[in-house]
């Protein structure tokens, strides 16, 4: 058994920093993502995609949707909408959304800090837990 | 093994002549090792005679000390199943203590009784962990408490510390202290833990702090001697380190930081001082102290960080509950929610785990 062995060995064990999991991730995701606006995966108005490689190795990581004005437009609607549900929500209730959600982020950046923009949408989402819990 | 950022005890190099030399202290080649540090046996702790030229030689680089401290929690981490094996090695080097006015057989015997199965029954199944038989090192009590520990553990070899000697101030007459340790001997005690005099090392008597201790551990007989330096009073790490140096000289078995009465109780820099302490008496002498930080460890992530101290600076040896112990008792609880949260992915309220 496991961990019979391991209490008499003591060793520290792999790192968390294996990326292959995230990887794996990334391939179930087709290693393409649009944006992500009104609760599914569009792809942008412009139709322009950009590659996102590792940093340590410089090999392509993904296509990730580029971003444009209308892609802007139609989040912001979508949010629009979504706010008067949101608000009605308890305070509590909202944090345990974005506590989740954080939880969520920080679950895969275990696995992916080769990616900087991963790091970037984790830092977002820490820094917006901390507003909304208040 | 030297590791960046190391600190040493001494900046001023003394000769050293422990390569060339044989081992200083009675040493017979037939004595059993029990640890073993780089490479080279190690025998249990006999004490050499007092070497006022190490202890004053000895310095403390606080900035490095504090530095290394710092990156001890983080620069390794130990994940699913080696954390749970990581936290069950942890309960083995627990001392299950209770100290406190309000202490009675009663509450004694339910520690006992944790002591001897610390993890519940159905979460050791869960981790199939039967075999290893968990159990925690020893219990710890007042003298008036020790003959309850010792019927209620009988049978377990779970061992009976009783703090003596004054505990925690160690102001007592001597005399009276040396016969409270006698008094713990005979009532079935067979680990004592001693506070030193704290002015001796403010002082810088260091004749008398010695005197004191191989007292205290010629009035031990058989009994381990931990001795208790009080880091939380002694304010300058170069003082606990010469205070530990002073106490392994005079023969102590552990070095423990402190009472778990002070205002600042075990912390990593005082640890980390205590253990190189530890490998330079081993690396001149031969032989090997345990070490025991007390108080203010509360969580299973803080066992996890002095586990890794006592690895990174000591090796594999100092993880067992011979050389290595912990005085915490609200530690077990937490252990014990983060080991069900492996079993199952759930915590569970800490009122589920009590104590005693």
């Amino acid at each position: 058994m496991g961990i019979v062995e391991k209490f008499m060995t003591m060793e520290y064990g792999p790192a968390p920093e294996d990326p292959r999991e995230a990887l794996a991730w990334l391939d179930g995701h087709g290693r393409r993502f649009g944006h992500f606006i009104h609760g599914a995966w569009q792809a942008p108005a412009a139709g322009s995609y950009f590659e996102t490689t590792d940093p340590s190795t410089g090999e392509k990581l993904a296509t990730v949707a580029q971003g444009s004005a209308a892609d802007v437009d139609s989040a912001v609607k979508a949010a629009r909408a979504a706010l008067p549900a949101w608000q009605s929500f308890t305070s509590h209730v909202r944090a345990r959304y974005l506590y989740a959600l954080a939880r969520q982020v920080q679950n895969i950046r275990a696995g992916s800090r080769f990616s900087k923009h991963w790091i970037t949408a984790s830092r977002f989402v820490k820094a917006a837990t901390s507003i909304f819990r208040w | 093994m030297h590791l960046k950022n190391s600190m040493t005890l001494r900046d001023n190099l003394r000769i050293d002549t422990s390569s060339s030399q044989a081992p200083r202290g009675p040493i017979s080649p037939s004595d059993t090792a029990i640890a073993n540090y780089a490479g080279r046996d190690l025998q249990a702790n006999r004490g050499v005679p007092l070497n006022l030229d190490w202890v004053n030689a000895v310095r403390v680089n606080t900035s490095a000390v504090e530095r290394r401290a710092q990156t001890i929690g983080t620069r390794r981490t130990v994940k699913k199943e080696w954390q749970a094996a990581w936290l069950l090695r942890a309960v083995t080097c627990m001392d299950l203590t209770t100290l406190s006015g309000d202490d009675t057989d009663e509450r004694v015997r339910r520690l006992c009784a944790k002591a001897r199965q610390p993890i519940q029954h159905g979460l050791i199944q869960k981790l199939g962990i039967e075999s290893l038989a968990i159990k925690v090192a020893a219990v710890c009590v007042y003298h008036a408490f020790v003959e309850t520990a010792r019927r209620a553990i009988e049978g377990s070899g779970i061992h009976v510390a009783a703090v003596s000697t004054g505990f925690p101030a160690g102001l007592s007459p001597f005399e009276e202290r040396l016969a409270e340790i006698r008094r713990s001997v005979e009532a079935g005690a067979d680990e004592i833990d001693v506070v030193i005099t704290r002015a001796h090392v403010f002082g810088g008597k260091w004749q008398a702090l010695y005197d004191e201790t191989a007292a205290f551990k010629n009035a031990c007989g058989p009994a381990h001697l931990k001795v208790i330096l009080g880091t939380g009073d002694l304010l300058t790490l170069r003082n606990v380190a010469r205070a530990s140096v002073v106490a392994m000289m005079a023969g102590a078995d552990f070095i423990k930081t402190s009472t778990g009465k002070e205002a600042v109780n075990a912390t990593l820099p005082v640890s980390l001082v205590m253990t190189r302490a530890i490998r330079e008496y081993a690396q001149e002498t031969g032989m090997a102290v345990g070490f025991k930080p007390a108080g203010g460890i509360r969580t299973a992530k803080q066992s996890l960080d002095w586990l890794a101290l006592m690895k990174e600076e000591l090796g594999d040896s100092w993880l067992k509950a011979e050389l290595f112990r912990f005085g915490a008792s609200g530690m077990l609880a937490d252990i014990e929610r983060q080991l069900e949260h492996h079993a199952t992915g759930r915590y569970s309220a800490d009122y589920r785990h009590p104590i005693a």
